[in-house]
């Protein structure tokens, strides 16, 4: 008997190949992403991560949306941390082939809304969509 | 902390309301479940009706479907009235009046076949995009 996995992980387009699309992360338990290339990746796919409260007008939409930064969970290496950290991103390697299926979270929620942002390569050939894990 | 959930429930588009992106076949054999989310990008004013087709791996390519592909029929389980009878092909339609925005889920009972591939029958399904959640890799 197969199950309603996605009643329980809903999966919504967040990067279509050429625009972003914020979504709204506060009425779920957890998120993370799904990354699937459309073509065979000449060069590194880097993707960055913004965040957004809801808008003071309309809180069903985002207000203004910032950089993530990097979060150093406790499987970091143990060195200083630098002052300033870096972007939170997410890099496709050069070499991945089309069809492939790779997966990765943030490990904190941000703000209310989330969206993955074009960094550097061949972005547009990848597709990511977020799962919204545990709907509450 | 969180977790990375789509390492077992890995999202993938099966479609989309670009027409000049029409939906691919999906290879569920590596998935011990599957299940679509149906996000509304627009006022349905007419029910938007998708059905299924399914096809085993091409024996020359069994990375690819076996064509033609052919519909998959509904399947009853336990939870049906008793003496109820299949309607045919199997359907997910989302109502007319289903505003923007909207997300409904769905899935089939079974696994039809190697690959599925979800097919726009009628209504506003221009107006939808679809993920298909492939759980439990293995």
């Amino acid at each position: 008997m197969n199950l309603n996995g996605a009643s329980q992980h809903q999966g919504i387009v967040v990067w279509s190949g050429t625009a972003a699309a914020p979504v709204d992360i506060r009425k779920h338990n957890n998120y993370s992403f799904t990354f699937h290339t459309t073509a065979d990746l000449a060069a590194d796919a880097e993707f960055h991560f913004q965040a957004a409260p809801a808008s003071d007008v309309d809180p069903c939409i985002p207000g203004t949306f910032v950089p993530v930064y990097e979060v150093l969970t406790c499987v970091a290496a143990f060195v200083p941390p630098p002052a300033v950290l870096p972007v939170a991103s997410i890099v496709i390697p050069a070499g991945t082939k089309k069809g492939a299926i790779c997966t990765a979270a943030l490990p904190c929620k941000p703000d209310a809304f989330v969206q993955p942002v074009a960094g550097a390569g061949p972005t547009a050939s990848v597709q990511v969509v977020a799962i919204l894990s545990g709907p509450r | 902390m969180l977790m990375n959930t789509a390492v077992q429930h890995q999202g993938i588009v099966i479609w989309s309301a670009v027409p000049t992106n029409p939906a691919p076949p999906v290879d569920l054999r590596r998935h011990a479940g599957f299940s679509f989310t149906f996000h509304v990008k627009a006022d349905i004013l007419v029910d938007a009706v998708f059905e299924f087709a399914a096809a085993p791996a091409d024996p020359a390519n069994p990375c690819a479907p076996l064509l033609p592909q052919y519909k998959v029929q509904e399947v009853l389980t336990c939870t049906a009235s008793w003496g109820a009878v299949p309607m045919g092909d199997t359907a997910v339609i989302i109502p007319a009046g289903t505003p923007a925005g909207s997300i409904c889920t769905a899935t089939l009972p079974c696994k039809p076949d190697a690959f599925i591939q979800l097919e726009p029958a009628s209504g506003d399904t221009g107006k939808i995009e679809v993920v298909v959640t492939l759980s439990g890799p293995r």
